[in-house]
Formats: structure tokens, sequence, C-alpha cells
């Protein structure tokens, strides 16, 4: 263990006291490196020391799959420029984790956690990370997920990936971090890193920030680049920022955003973009309409509880709340959207190994193959069989994928999410993000009793979840979405609940709940 | 295991534990319903066991 870092302020951070008592915000650690009270490679190293004491040793959170082996000497540059030159901005020398379906162009393998993608470096980095690192950012390493993005099996156990094993909730660590962005909750929960990218095809970000008690931005389809990222279903993948706050998270989402040439679905991003910590507000919930989406509630009454403190809140800080919401036509999506899925994981999956001709597989085929010679150690628990169903697919120009892909869009956009907000004249939807954390079964896989990830999802749009509260210590978030484009109003209502409610507390890393 | 010993934990598939021959008659009655009320949908429209990508 490493020696305790000296602060401005005459306090030191101590890197075996509680987690509490070791968060930094952006703007902190910023704030501290600008008074040249603690520099990059510090920070760097404190996160690497907590991830050695906390991933790796004691809680065994296996949030982390590998760490930058260059993070320091990239830190160390970061700190030189930062004295010839000044800061880049608010991102320069903060330590970000990636999930592992996340490209980077250096010594970091990518293998969305699959033993079939071990050893795997891709050529370039991600348009996102190519951003991240221009803002400045240290990429610290990847994340654990859930293996291929929860996209193999129908009874998988969210967070176990054959190369991580299985992420543990650090409130619970007998309890699911959920996924499948696991890592980075688990991660950023436990003060791991100043924060993660997450990825998201349907409620991947979302969830996995509710149950992990954090903040998580599913953004609009088309905002950040989906080149580099190993696809799931590319009418609806995107990457999202995973942070403490919605302060961090809005200023990973500034810097991840904007136009990709390689990436025709973000040609309005520029257009849309904003510096997104500035249109944050604490006044921003005062006279906004918000739709209480009532289909979304009544899975879990420990969630209702904290939802029904959540709205109250909101309506104290000026909003004004339209009750009654009815989503649950959305819910007569999922058939179109599992045969959306299974033909776009398949086309998705083939052109990205097509594209990466060093990567040990070369095909979905490939990988399915590769699964099945090393059964022993990549399906101890569960199958393939979504992959396998993916790889019967006829293409995308089959009329019956293209059939449920224009249903998928009339459901979720014009009769779901367009429609509430037209007929209530609503700024956006409120609901429970989903139940807590339930106890990790490998055997029989995830236990979810609810979650309201799929209209935002399918749709498309923006959806910010922020901490409510707790049920029996187990986080639960309060969910916003609205129309495309609209993060940086869902960022400032969220940024307004978060200030009033104050509902994030860091994980003590309990054995099971008490 | 019933009464008699005989083992028909999975006579039903419907949690109902069978003790008698009128029992064991219900127990298919319910097994018949639950195949036609929950006949597990094939895996090309069921989705991922939670949130994916």
């Amino acid at each position: 263990m490493q020696a305790p870092l000296h602060v401005a302020n005459g306090a030191r951070i101590d890197l075996e006291a509680p987690v509490e008592q070791g968060e930094r915000s952006i703007a902190q650690w910023q704030e501290l490196m600008e008074s040249g009270a603690v520099s990059a490679v510090e920070i760097v190293e404190h996160y690497l020391a907590r991830i050695d004491a906390i991933d790796r040793a004691g809680p065994a959170l296996r949030s982390v799959l590998e760490v930058n082996p260059d993070a320091v000497a990239i830190a160390a540059e970061l700190d030189d420029e930062r004295l010839r030159s000044g800061a880049r901005g608010a991102l320069h020398g903060i330590p970000v984790l990636l999930k592992d379906n996340i490209d980077t162009g250096d010594r970091l393998t990518t293998t969305a956690g699959s033993l079939a993608l071990e050893g795997h470096r891709a050529p370039r980095d991600a348009f996102l990370v190519a951003r991240l690192r221009a803002a400045g950012a240290v990429i610290l390493g990847k994340t654990n997920l859930s293996e291929w993005a929860n996209a193999r099996s129908t009874r998988s156990s969210s967070g176990w990936s054959s190369r991580g094993g299985q992420t543990r909730n650090p409130y619970a660590l007998d309890r699911n971090p959920c996924g499948s962005s696991s890592g980075s909750g688990a991660a950023v929960a436990a003060d791991l890193a100043a924060a993660a990218v997450g990825t998201e095809t349907d409620g991947s970000i979302v969830c996995p920030a509710s149950v992990n008690g954090i903040v998580g931005v599913k953004p609009t389809l088309g905002l950040v680049s989906r080149d580099g990222i190993i696809p799931v279903a590319a009418s609806q993948d995107t990457a999202g920022p995973m942070a403490r706050s919605v302060a961090d998270a809005a200023i990973l989402l500034s810097a991840m955003a904007g136009s990709d040439a390689d990436d025709a679905a973000t040609r309005e991003a520029d257009a849309h973009a904003v510096d997104y910590r500035a249109v944050l507000d604490g006044e921003a919930l005062r006279g906004a309409r918000l739709g209480v989406v009532r289909s979304c509630c009544g899975r879990h009454e420990g969630a209702d509880a904290v939802f029904e403190r959540a709205v109250e809140t909101l309506r104290a800080l000026g909003a004004e709340i339209v009750d009654g919401i009815d989503l649950s036509s959305v819910s007569a999506v999922r058939e179109h959207e599992v045969r959306v899925m299974r033909a776009e994981l398949k086309a998705g999956i083939d052109a990205y190994l097509r594209e990466r001709p060093d990567a040990p597989v070369g095909s979905l085929a490939d990988v399915i193959a590769f699964n099945a010679r090393h059964a022993d150690r990549v399906m101890p628990y569960f199958r393939q069989e979504f992959l396998e169903a993916a790889q019967a697919e006829a293409g995308l120009d089959d009329p019956v994928y293209l059939e449920a892909l224009a249903a998928c869009r009339r459901i979720a956009r014009d009769e779901g999410i367009d429609r509430a907000l037209r007929e209530q004249r609503l700024d956006a939807l409120i609901a429970p993000t989903g139940t807590p954390a339930w106890v990790t079964d490998p055997i029989d896989g995830d236990r979810l009793l609810g979650l309201c990830s799929s209209p935002a999802a399918v749709a498309g749009y923006p959806h910010v979840t922020v901490p409510a509260g707790f049920v029996h210590g187990l986080p639960v978030g309060l969910s916003l979405f609205a129309g495309p484009w609209q993060e940086g109003r869902l960022l400032a209502y969220a940024h307004a609940f978060e200030q009033a409610a104050d509902a994030r507390r860091p994980p003590t890393f309990p054995e099971r709940v008490a | 295991m019933t009464r008699d010993g005989e083992a028909l934990a999975d006579v039903s598939g419907a949690g109902i534990v069978v003790a008698t021959q009128d029992d064991r008659d219900l127990a298919f009655e319910h097994a018949a319903q639950r195949v036609v009320r929950f006949v597990p949908s094939p895996i090309l429209t069921r989705g991922p066991s939670s949130a994916y990508g």
C-alpha cells in the first residue's frame, strides 16, 4: 500500500480509510491538480491501489478485468503538459475505466469478457475513446461485463464472464451488479476510478447504475459514436457515462458526444451536443411537467416507496407531476426487439470481427465453435443458445427483420414515448429505474423483478438514472427519459433532484443484506 | 416423495406434492393447464436474461 496523498486543505487521503472518506468528484480532483497538491500520477496510483485492495483482495468485487500498464506513464505526460501549457479541460489527468467491449488501440485487450477473444488487441481506439484521450482522460483499464454484453444466453447471470468470473455488488457481495455494464457500475460505486463508460442496448447502463447506486446516462442513439464497440444491436446500441454524480457524468458525456464520419447515426450529433455540465441548474425542475409512468411501478413495494418519495421531492422542487402515464403497450415490443437483436447481432459481430483480422476468431460462427470446444471453461453455468439463434438469422434485408424494426420504432416512439409526451404536454417521463439487486445465482440465472429501460432503449431516446434511495440497504434509482437529444434537459432535472435528495451513500461491502 | 414412497417430484412440474391417485390426477390436470398457459417460449422469441448490450 502506498503512502497517503497530501491534499490542498491539509487533509490526507488514506488509502486504507473507508471509501466515503476518499471519494473525490472530477471537479475536486481537477482543483487539487490545479493547485499542485496532487498530480495525475498520484491519482492514478491511488485508484490502482484501490483496485488492488478492493477488487482483487478484500471484498474482491472482480469489476476490473485488466489495468492499463501505461496508465502511470500517460498520467506523467499529462502532468508535464499541465505544467507546460495548462490543462486541456475538465478531464485532464482524470482516470476513467472502460467496459471491455470498447476498443482501445493500446496494450489493453478488448474481449467482451469472452475467452474466444482472449488476447485480442484492437487496432485503434474507438471513436469515443479517442475523444476521451483528446480531452485528457487517462484510460485506467477495462471492466468486466455480462459476457458478450449478455447476448449469449437466455439464462445467464449478469456480470459473469468466462474471462472475469462473477462481478459482485458492493452493497451486498452476494448480490448481483446487474449488467451488462456490471464492472463499470460496481467499480464506480466502489470508487475504483473517477468514472467509467458503459454501453446499453436495453438496460445495460441504467440497470447496473441503479443497483450500484450511481448515475447512468443512456444517450440518444447517435449522440455517441458506435465505432469500435463490439455490437449487440446497432439500432439500439450506445455507449454512455456512469459516474458518482450527475456533474461527473455530464463532463464525461460532453467529451464523448459528437459526430463521427464512420458512424452515420451520429450525423446530427454535433448539432445537438452541448457542454452538459454548463446546463446543470439546481432550479431546473421549477415548472417542469413530468409524467409518472405508472406501468413501470408495482414490481417491488420497496422500490415503489422510494419512487413515491422521489416524486414528492420533484414536486417540492417545483415540478408539475402528471400521474397515470401508461406505457404498458411498449411491452408488446419485446418480441420484435428480440427479433431485431438476433439479426443485428449476427451482422454486427461478423462485421466487427471481419474488420479485425488479427482477432483469434473471425465470425460469430467461429465464436460459437470456440465456445463449444471449450465448454468446460466458457459454459459451466449457462450456454450460448442466443448466439446460436442469431447465427441462424437470414440477414438485414430479410423482410421479417425489417418489419420487426419498423414495429419497434412505431411502438416505442410513435405509440409510446412520443404520444405520452405530446398528449400530456410533458417535458419528461419519470419511473423507478428498476428493482433492488437480486442474489446472484449462476445456475438459475438472473432474477430481475422489474426494469423500466425498454421504452427509451427501443426508441433510441435518452434515459438518465440517478440514485433515489435504498431498499434494505440496496440502491434503487429514479429514471428520467424524454424525446431525442434531450440529454441536457434530463441531466439538469437529475442534477436538481440529486442536490435535493442527496440519496447516494458509498458502499460498505457487506457480505449480504443485514 | 409421496407418502407411499413413490418418487413423483417431476410428475406435474407444477410444484404440487401428490400423495394419492386423486392428487396425482389433479396434478396432471394442473400440469396440463400450465402447459397451455406457460408453454416456454422458443429461443427465437425469448430475450436475454435481463438487461443487455
